[in-house]
């Protein structure tokens, strides 16, 4: 019995230590510290009601990697054109990275938004059927990042095509 | 009595030595496969002449005169359908079937001898022990992939055949030699892991109940290593001219809305250019160039314009060709971070680097043993596209160099990015600046591009581009991707310094503020981290950059 007993707690002893003995990795630690702790926003350039700022904004207690551009990351950027037309941008490279601070903010360069509307490759880009004067809906997600977002952007092509 | 056996053992050696010439000079004659005596090393005994293939000699070099083969052991787990320039004749792959497109690397292993009857031969694949300098571990199990029912012996090169440690074959022959051939299936996709694969005739290799044969009725392949082929398509940039920025609806056909207008001037004879070769030529018309829109009007329509075609001055002669890879200088560097020799011992080759020219003309010093990422690269010559020039203080429209370099990168038949078989086309020129910096490079893992900008006109340093290449290239390995460690090594959480691999100098892949310490662009060489937080002993190989381009899935 004692012995029964003793086999008992040993095992007990082995569980526990074996549960403490899992190590996150890194990526993990950082993914999991990060949730709701990131935020994003979309706001438009208060002088010129056709360029978007795209900010980050860091709220954990640790230093982040971001890429200096939109286009790393994989962050999820989608333009629902007024047409029905989905326009996911084509996200996933690398290039210059910055490091965001605890506490700290990046705005990615300003963006005359209606530039990405014009320049999307899946749609004939002399068919103004394409480019409805009106509200073109933005989503911004990133997944690892632990943040979402949305803009409804207003799209004039005669007023924007100038600008660029 | 004494004189006797003296006399007994010298006649035994003249017949030992005729059988062996007469018997050598036989599976000479049979061996198709390799011309090179020094074979005559692994050849034991008088008797039965045992001699296994691949060996040494069966691997052929492309080491720069002074160094040894640098093919040693280097056997392929991919390459391209169509590439069979192997570095040895017994290098094969697995059959491609519609259901197995993505083939395995595989050796013939041939064990030849003398005998008066077919025989069996035992044969053993085993782990041999990375010879990296950065493996520092004695234990020699240290595949990534272990033998299983795909990796290992097969007796035959084909896909349904489950293979095993180890493997009995009759050998057989119609004359005195006889021949046993077994294949090694090897991993396809961790680079780096290595096999030696033993036989002997006595039949202890195999059953662990009999005593072990000694080292003499024992022969050994080479130390057989997992390499990486990739291809790398460059296309240099025009040093001049321009890029069609997008298309306006209203606009007539003859109007261009480009990128730069500078350096055009009215009456110039352009040419509009496109992927897919087209090319037409047009005149800029008079008062044909409104600086303020940057717009360009011709005197021809053009047909079927997109956003990101080329413009480039049409002149007789024509514009200097841009600069080939070969002129670059960046394949010894791409050699220095992912490998040289065969078994992952740079240390010779490192020393050769030393005593080359560096290209920013400063003594050399960084060249400190090291080793690779078993991935070698070939490289082919392909078109210029046009300038990506950005030197303006306005940011470029975000997305701009990624929307150029996918206009530019190869399509198949449906538009979609040719995406496989490890094909990287390069880019390299121009330049992407905003006010605060310029940007040295991009790349885009999934779509096999990467572009590297020179400044325009090499205002970078020549360390700075050449390095470029490399780092560039390590983003096409997983380096960099989401669910790897740490990014670029050190932009993260961490704020200490990633040693690379020969512990001289940053990680390639790093991003240190440079006036901490010098910036990986600067040295005159280029390796990756092989620990995660490197130096950090506790860390293991598979967490770090060298460990991400070794575990990376092929095709890539």
């Amino acid at each position: 019995m004692k012995n029964i007993t003793i086999i008992l707690l040993y095992t007990i002893i082995l569980t526990i230590l074996s549960c403490n003995s899992s190590k996150n990795k890194l990526s993990e630690i950082n993914l999991q510290s990060s949730q709701n702790n990131i935020t994003a926003s979309i706001t438009c350039n208060p002088l010129d009601s056709f360029t978007l700022i795209f900010a980050i904004e860091n709220h954990t207690n640790q230093s982040i990697g971001l890429g200096a551009g939109l286009s790393a990351d994989n962050h999820d950027i989608v333009i629902h054109y007024p047409n029905g037309i989905l326009y996911k941008l084509p996200t996933g490279s690398t290039g210059r990275r910055i490091k965001l601070e605890a506490g700290e903010a990046y705005s990615y360069p300003d963006w005359v938004f209606g530039h990405a509307i014009i320049i999307n490759p899946n749609i004939d880009s002399r068919d103004i059927n394409n480019f409805k004067t009106g509200i073109y809906h933005i989503t911004w997600k990133n997944e690892r990042l632990g943040f979402s977002t949305s803009y409804d952007y207003y799209f004039d092509y005669l007023k924007v095509i100038d600008r660029l | 009595m004494q004189k006797t056996n003296k006399l007994l053992t010298l006649l035994l050696l003249i017949f030992c030595c005729l059988s062996y010439q007469k018997a050598w000079s036989q599976i000479e004659n049979e061996n198709q496969n390799s011309e090179d005596d020094e074979r005559l090393e692994l050849v034991f005994a008088c008797d039965p002449l045992l001699t296994i293939h691949p060996n040494d000699a069966d691997f052929m070099s492309t080491s720069p005169a002074g160094l040894p083969n640098n093919n040693i052991g280097k056997m392929l787990i991919w390459r391209k359908p169509g590439d069979n320039n192997y570095h040895t004749p017994y290098q094969e792959f697995t059959p491609v079937y519609d259901s197995n497109p993505e083939p395995y690397g595989v050796v013939r292993i041939e064990v030849k001898f003398t005998s008066e009857s077919d025989q069996p031969v035992y044969f053993k694949v085993i782990d041999f022990d990375d010879e990296s300098p950065y493996e520092t571990s004695t234990d020699p199990i240290d595949n990534e992939e272990l033998i299983s029912a795909q990796i290992g012996l097969i007796a035959q090169n084909m896909n349904a055949q489950i293979a095993s440690e180890t493997l009995t074959v009759t050998a057989t022959g119609p004359a005195i030699v006889k021949t046993a051939i077994v294949y090694l299936r090897m991993t396809k996709r961790y680079s780096g892991d290595n096999y030696k694969v033993l036989a002997s005739l006595n039949s202890g290799l195999v059953d662990t109940g009999l005593p072990y044969p000694s080292d003499e009725e024992i022969v050994e392949t080479s130390n057989l290593v997992a390499w990486k082929r990739a291809y790398i398509d460059y296309r240099p940039m025009y040093t001049e001219g321009t890029y069609v920025r997008h298309i306006g609806i209203n606009d007539a056909p003859n109007i261009l809305r480009v990128n730069n207008v500078e350096g055009f001037a009215e009456g110039d004879n352009i040419i509009v250019f496109n992927p897919d070769y087209v090319e037409i030529a047009a005149k800029i018309e008079e008062n044909g160039i409104d600086v303020a829109n940057r717009k360009l009007t011709l005197d021809t329509d053009i047909p079927n314009l997109q956003a990101f075609d080329g413009v480039r001055m049409k002149i007789d002669p024509p514009l200097p060709p841009p600069p080939v890879y070969a002129n670059l200088g960046f394949e010894n560097r791409l050699k220095d971070a992912f490998g040289f020799f065969g078994n992952g011992n740079d240390a010779s080759f490192d020393e050769y680097l030393g005593t080359l020219p560096n290209p920013d003309g400063v003594p050399d010093d960084n060249n400190v043993a090291s080793g690779g990422a078993f991935v070698e690269f070939n490289f082919s010559d392909g078109s210029a596209i046009p300038l990506f020039d950005h030197v303006i203080t306005i940011s470029p429209p975000a997305f701009e160099i990624d929307n150029f370099s996918r206009h530019w990168a190869p399509k198949n038949e449906d538009g979609l990015h040719l995406n496989g078989n490890s094909i990287f086309t390069v880019f390299y020129g121009g330049s992407l600046c905003n006010v605060l910096d310029c940007d040295s490079g991009q790349s885009m893992s999934s779509e096999n591009w990467s572009t590297i900008l020179n400044g325009k006109n090499n205002f970078f340093t020549n360390n700075q581009v050449i390095n470029t290449f490399v780092h560039e290239l390590g983003h096409q390995f997983g380096i960099g991707l989401a669910d790897n460690q740490d990014d670029h090594t050190d932009v993260g959480g961490y704020s200490g310094m990633i040693r690379c691999n020969d512990q001289s100098a940053r990680c390639i892949m790093s991003y240190k503020d440079p006036a901490e310490s010098p910036h990986h662009y600067l040295y005159n060489s280029a390796e990756f981290d092989t620990h995660h937080l490197n130096p950090t002993p506790d860390n293991a190989v598979e967490e770090s950059c060298i460990g991400d381009i070794r575990a990376a899935f092929w095709p890539n």
